[in-house]
């Protein structure tokens, strides 16, 4: 790719025709953002839908001509280094048929966000994805100004000055369009100087209009965006502005319109000897036919796609047009030019519109010191070209440039990934812990609950033996008054201390079951504490299955069961100590039943005796 | 008279000088206690892949460790000589080439389960660093291909082994500019005096 060393001035269409390239053999489309939904083999008419735009940045790709669909899948596309990107291969069958075209009678009433999607499906493309980004009419705030972008930037460009002068009247039209539904402030068609014959074309035109024309007389790069805003914008309206390049518009004007989907734009091809022809040309068709069509042939020449100073070598003629291809160079092949170190003579720093050092940004660029270009101001690069123009020792400045900020904006992309994911990960630890803590705390719950139970079912026998021991107690004491009744009764008449011998023995055998029946009691808890250990323990794998990270839990759970278990013992304890309080009373009910029992049944053998 | 005075004047004016000087280098100087802790800057400059080839349980603890001075900076392969650069700048030490035992470099890729042998044990979801895969138990499992970072945790658990890792996507806007090729001119050995 040969760089031109001056910058050659713009030349007007003039008087040369718009070619129409005849139907192609073959139409590659190419699918960016977008969806296919025709299949291999299918017959397809001309405007039919062939893709669907799948993302914010994608729009919907239609079928230029009637034929079959004969591949879906990777295809060389005009871009750089021609990487492989899915596309779509038509072959027309020459009819020509096709779909007829309901055109929308209310548009008026269509808001910007409508307007937007219906242009995004009708594939009409701006600089970056749909003509409206979406994005931007999802706000739907007031619009200030809205630029229409019809300056030539480059040298050989002539597509738009063309289309201004064959479709003056459309143009206009498209443009008071989204004057009626975007309403900005202000609406300007921007222009340069030398175009003059578009300028002449938009003149009858402009008077009384909601747009103005705004011939701008700076040099390039003018026709850059953000170049445009800063010459046209007031103030005031610099943050709310709109700019959309005029090929854009006019295909908005037939979509909207006439509801005729994009289909076709206007290709300058030049060779740089200053003849130039302007084609309308179907979106897909291979770049050698539009060669064909203006009258070179592909072998001999070298391909540029794109202007002379951002264009890009092209390194295959069977590559299809897509929406921003303007312009196609047709340059004699050269020996590839071999880059000399930099001289220093400070060409590029004289001619960059950025007031940058390019010499230096080459050197940090060349060496991937990307902090140190970033200090450079490599932000500021509007990636002109006009650097590695002017540059005697042909060095790739542009290029290095372009893979650069291309590298700064991946390492910018990579840091908010990284951001990103750090926020899952410590999102996830934290709902890790989290969850930990909660099942910790239901199983604590739930141990505290069983401890509980099992608390209540120890106290049980205890208060069933209080209710029993009440009323043993009654029976004792109404025994105890039989028997002191019956004592002072047998005490007149002296009784012998053999009856003392027997109550002693009486007292001691009532002594020894209560000592057995408190024993059982003792082990019928201890049982019970076993058996709710067990049942905690049972739970205990559940938590052991998470591994070491369960540790607090576990000693939860073990605090859990401590307090159970001191819970029981509490009770036990509890109980154990009633019983030594009320066991002097038991004792003496029992000495006391003992004795009554012994008085009744020594009173019976006497009885029985007597009846003997 | 005089001399006394101009004396008393050159000493207020070189105390007032030094009060400034002072001043103002401890306005320029950035106050240590306003930046946030050095494990935490550290952490802001790892990958965040979150795979554990450092030989810590994530970045942030290997974070944590290099703060303490305990680990050397070469240890991340996801980070790459970048990343060891970016280290060597914050901790002030020089840059260190890849540790002889540390895992080698690999191009980003993100996991893909095969959704027909997927038999839904959700033991990818426990490992997954960043919740990236979905699913539930008994159900067909998903990578969200958008979070994951290809840390490879999730390979190993599967028990049907249906996840492989996949170069990322190849979309229009990763495309890249190529590298920027200056040819050469050969020039024979004899050719040139
Ligand atoms: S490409 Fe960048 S550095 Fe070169 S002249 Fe244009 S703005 Fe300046
Ligand atoms: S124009 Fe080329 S040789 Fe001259 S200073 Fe710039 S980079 Fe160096
Ligand atoms: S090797 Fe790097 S990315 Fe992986 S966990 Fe360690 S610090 Fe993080
Ligand atoms: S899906 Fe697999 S490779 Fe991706 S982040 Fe999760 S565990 Fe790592």
């Amino acid at each position: 790719m040969s760089r031109p060393s001056i910058l050659p001035a713009h030349t007007d269409p003039g008087s040369q025709p718009l070619l129409t390239t005849p139907l192609p053999a073959q139409l590659r489309l190419w699918l960016q953002g977008a969806s296919c939904c025709v299949e291999v083999g299918q017959r397809v008419l001309k405007h039919q839908l062939l893709a669907e735009a799948d993302s914010e940045f994608g729009v919907a790709v239609h079928a230029p001509t009637s034929g079959h669909i004969r591949a879906i899948g990777p295809l060389p596309q005009a871009l750089p280094d021609a990487p492989l990107l899915d596309g779509l291969q038509l072959q027309p069958d020459g009819l020509d048929e096709a779909l007829s075209l309901p055109a929308e009678s209310n548009w008026p009433a269509l808001s910007a966000l409508a307007l937007a999607m219906r242009l995004q499906d009708m594939g009409v493309m701006g600089q970056h994805g749909p003509l409206l980004p979406l994005a931007w009419a999802a706000k739907a705030s007031p619009l200030a100004l809205l630029i229409i972008n019809a300056v030539e930037n480059e040298p050989f460009l002539q597509a738009d000055s063309m289309l201004l002068c064959e479709q003056a009247a459309a143009v206009a039209e498209a443009m008071a369009m989204l004057g009626r539904i975007l309403q900005p402030a202000r609406l300007v068609l921007a222009i340069q100087q030398e175009q003059g014959a578009a300028i002449n074309a938009l003149r009858s035109l402009a008077a009384d209009q909601c747009w103005q024309l705004e011939v701008i007389q700076a040099p390039y790069p003018a026709g850059d965006e953000a170049q445009l805003l800063r010459a046209l914008a007031r103030p005031e309206e610099s943050g709310n502005s709109l700019c959309l390049p005029v090929a854009g518009v006019h295909a908005a004007g037939r979509a909207i319109l006439h509801g005729e989907p994009c289909i076709s734009r206007i290709v300058t091809v030049s060779t740089a000897l200053k003849q130039s022809h302007n084609m309308r040309a179907l979106l897909g068709s291979p770049v050698a036919d539009l060669l064909t069509c203006a009258g070179l042939s592909s072998q001999q020449h070298a391909l540029v796609h794109g202007g002379g100073l951002r264009g890009f070598a092209l390194p295959d003629a069977t590559i299809g047009i897509h929406q921003h291809s303007h312009c196609l160079l047709v340059r004699p092949r050269q020996p590839a030019l071999t880059a000399q170190p930099c001289i220093r003579c400070g060409d590029c720093a004289s001619i960059c519109p950025s007031q940058l050092q390019p010499q230096e940004l080459y050197w940090h660029c060349s060496r991937q010191e990307l902090a140190q270009a970033q200090h450079w101001r490599l932000a500021d690069c509007s990636q002109c070209g006009l650097c590695s123009a002017v540059c005697p020792s042909q060095l790739p400045l542009l290029d290095s440039f372009r893979l650069a900020s291309q590298q700064l904006l991946l390492a910018e992309q990579q840091q908010c990934a990284a951001d990103a994911a750090r926020q899952r990960h410590r999102f996830r630890q934290f709902r890790l812990e989290r969850d930990k803590q909660e099942k910790a705390q239901r199983l604590a719950e739930r141990a505290a609950q069983q401890a509980a139970k099992l608390a209540q079912q120890a106290a049980e026998p205890t208060s069933h033996a209080e209710p029993t021991a009440t009323a043993a107690d009654k029976q004792a004491a109404i025994a105890a008054a039989m028997a002191r009744a019956a004592e002072r009764q047998q005490q007149r008449p002296a009784v012998a201390p053999s009856v003392n011998s027997s109550e002693r023995e009486a007292a001691i055998a009532a002594n020894r079951q209560a000592a057995i029946e408190a024993a059982m009691a003792r082990a019928a808890a201890r049982k019970a504490a076993q058996e709710a250990a067990k049942a905690a323990a049972a739970d205990a794998p559940a938590m052991a299955k998470d591994e070491d990270q369960n540790k607090p839990g576990l000693n939860q759970q073990q605090q859990a069961l401590i307090q159970a278990a001191m819970h029981r013992a509490n009770a036990q304890k509890a109980a154990a100590s009633s019983s030594p309080a009320s066991l002097d009373q038991d004792k003496k009910a029992l000495i006391a039943a003992a004795m009554a029992r012994a008085a009744a049944r020594k009173a019976a053998g006497d009885e029985t005796e007597q009846d003997k | 008279m005089t001399l006394v005075l101009r004396l008393l004047l050159l000493l207020l004016a070189i105390w007032l000088l030094g009060k400034v000087l002072r001043s103002s280098a401890q306005k320029l100087r950035p106050a240590t206690s306003t930046l946030p802790p050095l494990a935490e800057r550290i952490d802001a400059i790892l990958p965040q892949t979150q795979c554990g080839q450092c030989g810590h349980a994530g970045c942030l603890p290997y974070a944590q460790a290099l703060a303490r001075g305990e680990d050397s900076i070469n240890r991340c392969p996801p980070g790459g000589e970048d990343g060891i650069r970016k280290l060597a700048a914050l901790l002030h030490t020089d840059y260190l080439p890849f540790a002889a035992d540390a895992p080698p470099q690999k191009p980003k890729a993100v996991a893909l389960i095969d959704e027909a042998t997927c038999i839904g044990c959700t033991l990818c979801i426990q490992a997954c660093p960043v919740d990236a895969i979905l699913g539930s138990a008994k159900q067909m499992h998903t990578v969200l291909a958008d979070e994951c970072t290809g840390c490879e945790l999730c390979l190993a658990p599967c028990p049907v082994d249906c996840i492989s890792m996949r170069p990322a996507t190849s979309q229009p806007a990763d495309w890249r500019w190529g590298y920027p090729v200056i040819a050469i001119k050969a020039v024979k050995p004899g050719s040139s005096s």
